[in-house]
Formats: C-alpha cells, sequence, structure tokens
C-alpha cells in the first residue's frame, strides 16, 4: 500500500480482492485481467464449513470468516459471499495458514473459511475433508487485476501498454515467457458490475467492461 | 556433524506487487535461502515478517509458487567457506566420505551465487547419495544425505521444487525412523524447517502446525542444540506465537552463545539476534 501509494508507482498488478478493497483509496484504473494457468481469467470463491452447521448467511452469527483475502473485508462481504445476508456480527479476519484454519473448521470451531479456487478444488486431497462442505459461492471474479495507479500513465501509453499485455502469450514461444509467473496472458478487464470504479478524474476511461450483476455497488470498508 | 544445521537465512521471500512494466517485470520477487534450500517463509515489506499480510497472501493464491521460487539467488550472511571440496561421487567409497561429500557440497551451494554452479553440486550430491543408498540403503546417513541432496535440487531447478520437496520429505522420514538423533535430530529440525517455510496447501507440502510439531521434536531429542531451538522458534513465530517464540530466540542466544567459537556459533548467534529484533 505505501509503496502503491508513492509517487513512483505507476501500474499495479494486484489480485482482485486487493482491487475491491483499494481501488478507490488508489484511484486504480484496470486495463488488463490476469489469465492464471489453471485457474483462467475468472474464478469462484468457495465458503466452506462444518458440515451440517452453516446453511444461510443468518447461522453465520458469531462466526469468524477467515480467508486469504480476508484483508478485504468489503470483497468478502460483499463480493464473494454477495448471495448471502452475513449478518453484522460475523468477523472477517486475514489468515495466512489456511490449512490450520481448515483444521479449525473441521473441528467444530465458529470458523467459517473462504477459499479461492485452487484451494476449493484441492479439498478432496484433505483427510478431513468428509467433515468439511461448501455452504456457497460466489460469482465469477477476476482472479488479478493489472491497474494504472492515480492516472500517473498517460492515456495514449496506457492504451500502448495494454496492447502490449494482451499480446502477451500469444504466439509460438510466447507462453514460456509467462510461465514462471504462472500466466497464460492477459485478457481485457472485464469487471462484474458491482466492483468498485477507482478511476482519477480524468483517467482513461473505457479500457474494460463491467459484466450484469444483480448486487449494487457497496461502498466503506466494515471493521 | 552440523551441517544442515538450520534456521539460516530466514528471510526468504520479499514480495512487491509495485510493477515496473518498463524494465520488462511484472512483479518483483527475490529470494534468500536457508541452508537447508527450503521455500517458504515470507516476509513482506522491507524484509520483516508480516504473515497476515495481505498482498502476500493473495498472490499465492495466483499460483505464484514458480514466482516465488523463480530467480532465488544465494545471498548469505554469513562467510563463504573455503576452497570448494573435491566433489567427485566416484573418488569416494564409504557410508561416511559420500556424506561428507554431501555436506561440503551443500555448504558450497549455500554461498554460491552461480546457478549452473549450484545445479552441478545438486547432480554431484544427488550421485553420491545414490551411491550412498547403494551401499547401506537403511543407513541415516545416506537417507538424510539424499534428503539434502533433493533439497539442493529443489534449489537448483525451481520448477519442480514442490515435487522434490515431497521426496525430501520422504527422505526426512526415512533418516528419522534410522536414527532420530543423527545431526543433532537433523531429520526432525529439517523437516520442520521445510514444513514452516515451503509453499502451503494446496500448493506445496507447507504445513505449520506438523512443523511445529517436529521442531517441538528436534528440541526434544537434542535440547541444547541452538539450531534446534531456532528451528523451533521460527516455528513459533510461523504459527503466531510472538511469546514463546521470543523466548525461544532468547534460548538459543543463550545457548549459542556458550557454544565453542567459531563460524557455526557466530550463525547461530546472528541468527537469534535476528528473530530477536524481528520482534
Amino acid at each position: 500500500m505505501t509503496k502503491l501509494g508513492g509517487a513512483d508507482a505507476v501500474l499495479a498488478f494486484v489480485p482482485y480482492p486487493f482491487y475491491v478493497e483499494h481501488a478507490a483509496q488508489l484511484h486504480l484504473t484496470p486495463i488488463a485481467q490476469a489469465d492464471v494457468v489453471g485457474v483462467g481469467t475468472k474464478e469462484k470463491w468457495s465458503l466452506v464449513a462444518k458440515t451440517g452447521r452453516v446453511t444461510g448467511g443468518s447461522s453465520l452469527a458469531g462466526y469468524t470468516i477467515v480467508s486469504v483475502a480476508g484483508y478485504s473485508p468489503n470483497f468478502v462481504l460483499h463480493s464473494a459471499l454477495s448471495a448471502w445476508q452475513v449478518p453484522a456480527a460475523a468477523k472477517v479476519e486475514p489468515v495466512g495458514q489456511i490449512l490450520s484454519a481448515l483444521r479449525r473448521v473441521a473441528s467444530g470451531d465458529q470458523v467459517a473459511a473462504l477459499l479461492d479456487q485452487t484451494q476449493s478444488a484441492a479439498l478432496p486431497t484433505l483427510p478431513f475433508a468428509s467433515d468439511l462442505k461448501v455452504v456457497v459461492q460466489s460469482p465469477d471474479v477476476p482472479v488479478a487485476i493489472v491497474a494504472v495507479v492515480d492516472n500517473r500513465l498517460p492515456p495514449a501509453r496506457a492504451k500502448s501498454f495494454q496492447a502490449g499485455l494482451l499480446k502477451l502469450g500469444k504466439g509460438a514461444g510466447e507462453a514460456e515467457k509467462l510461465s514462471s509467473l504462472k500466466l497464460a496472458g492477459f485478457v481485457m478487464p472485464a469487471l462484474p458490475a458491482d466492483a468498485p470504479s477507482g478511476a482519477a478524474p480524468g483517467a482513461a476511461a473505457g479500457t474494460g467492461t463491467k459484466a450484469p450483476s444483480g448486487k449494487a455497488p457497496k461502498g466503506g470498508t466494515k471493521p | 556433524m552440523n551441517w544442515l544445521s538450520g534456521a539460516r537465512g530466514r528471510l526468504v521471500a520479499d514480495t512487491e506487487v509495485t510493477a515496473r512494466f518498463g524494465d520488462g517485470a511484472v512483479a518483483g520477487w527475490e529470494c534468500r535461502w536457508g541452508r537447508v534450500g527450503a521455500v517458504g517463509a515470507v516476509p513482506v515489506g522491507g524484509g520483516r515478517a508480516v504473515d497476515a499480510h495481505a498482498v502476500r497472501r493473495s498472490l499465492l493464491p495466483l499460483g505464484a509458487v514458480l514466482a516465488v521460487l523463480a530467480g532465488c539467488a544465494s545471498v548469505s550472511r554469513h562467510p563463504a567457506p573455503g576452497p570448494a571440496p573435491v566433489s567427485s561421487a566416484a573418488s569416494a567409497g564409504s557410508v561416511e566420505q559420500y556424506a561428507a561429500i554431501i555436506k561440503a557440497n551443500s555448504d558450497r551451494s549455500d554461498h554460491e551465487s552461480d546457478g549452473r554452479v549450484r545445479a552441478d553440486l545438486a547432480t554431484q550430491s544427488s550421485a553420491a547419495a545414490d551411491a550412498c543408498l547403494a551401499l547401506d540403503a537403511q543407513a541415516a546417513a545416506c537417507q538424510y544425505g539424499k534428503a539434502v541432496a533433493i533439497g539442493m535440487e529443489a534449489r537448483a531447478h525451481p520448477t519442480k521444487a514442490v515435487g522434490l520437496l515431497n521426496s525430501m520429505l520422504q527422505s526426512l522420514n526415512s533418516a528419522e525412523a534410522a536414527d532420530p538423533n543423527y545431526d543433532n535430530a537433523g531429520p526432525s529440525r529439517v523437516r520442520a524447517l521445510v514444513l514452516i517455510r515451503a509453499p502451503g496447501w494446496p500448493l506445496g507440502p507447507g504445513d505449520t502446525d506438523a512443523g511445529l510439531a517436529a521442531a517441538r521434536k528436534a528440541v526434544s531429542l537434542q535440547p541444547d542444540y541452538p539450531p534446534n531451538v531456532l528451528a523451533l522458534a521460527e516455528a513459533l513465530s510461523k504459527s503466531g506465537d510472538a511469546k514463546g517464540s521470543h523466548a525461544s530466540y532468547q534460548h538459543a542466544l543463550e545457548l549459542a552463545q556458550a557454544a565453542p567459537p567459531g563460524p557455526e556459533r557466530d550463525g547461530w548467534v546472528h541468527d537469534a539476534q535476528d528473530g530477536l529484533a524481528q520482534k
């Protein structure tokens, strides 16, 4: 955050939850969306709870929702769990040790874990998988975003750079260049309709699209 | 033997999200390896460990294992060893000799900045370990040496690292079954460091809970060996027990200061002080 707030930060390559949480503050203008090897350009997040314990948003009262994206309560509550009305009594916490967190979920603690697509796909590999259940999934959301920070890149250069990004990974031998980053390439940004807009005044608009969504934009950060 | 003493170089990776496309880099990852050659513990921002840091935690799900590993350079904070030892596996003939070759290669690899040289050392160590196992498949020295050789290979070939780390853990299991006290409880200690530093589920074998258990076992077997206590301190830190971690670093410092003078002692003291400074 400090680096991105600095005057020399021009472009940011950030996970979508980061974008949701900080786009407005940092005036992020998306210019591309990452195509991640093994995931794609979009992914679904899954809320996992102990089998039989959570049946809807209201049953999360008193629960702690842990996730690698827990630093972004806006993403967790309003993007990933947009299908549910999560009670205010539920807490959102970031977690680094997701395996430890899942053990807590399986053991019956009042904890639910929000997993990304890679994590949720690997759930069956856990020895205690039978104690866990995916109770709700997010809509498709971008995996990661490349964005101009605070309009610091002139529109013409942003367009040129965007065109270059979109060519990456395409053509013979191109995939090799990105393989060390587990990227297949970049596509035009197609953000959900409830994604925040962080474009600074005067920023080059129209660099992406917003997909229809039933959810209204939400603002502010829950404590 | 004091090889693979462990907790050195605990700052492993530094992740930035500010892309510098003009320089051709999408994002910057910088690694510094510990002696084990395991991947993992990822401080963010100024080299300070911030386990719950938002960006790092979210980048890992992007499949950034390779990114975390890629470009890792050996940056030692300790004096480089002397001239490279003769490391031809063919020149050895006993379990002890093969183990010595692997140890010497591992020490040299820790201080080697040339990736090709590290890859050669890893290949030689792997050959020595295989020859050792052919002599005595049950010897703890051979199984432990195999684990070390695999760790070197993982470092030399980052794209294969996750699979190799799993193999490394298997060899450590075998070494521990043969002699849990080998190299001052080395199998448990190294297992602990791999588990707490490697990428966690589902991307890699990293498992902080299991790593902490392994570190506790190493300390229970050899409580006065500073690297075991350093490994426990690191595991406690990773699991969020700051107070316990601090106490262990302090204990490790006292143990290290009581050790005979030498580069190893200096390294242990440095690591303990480094751990205490990060509290």
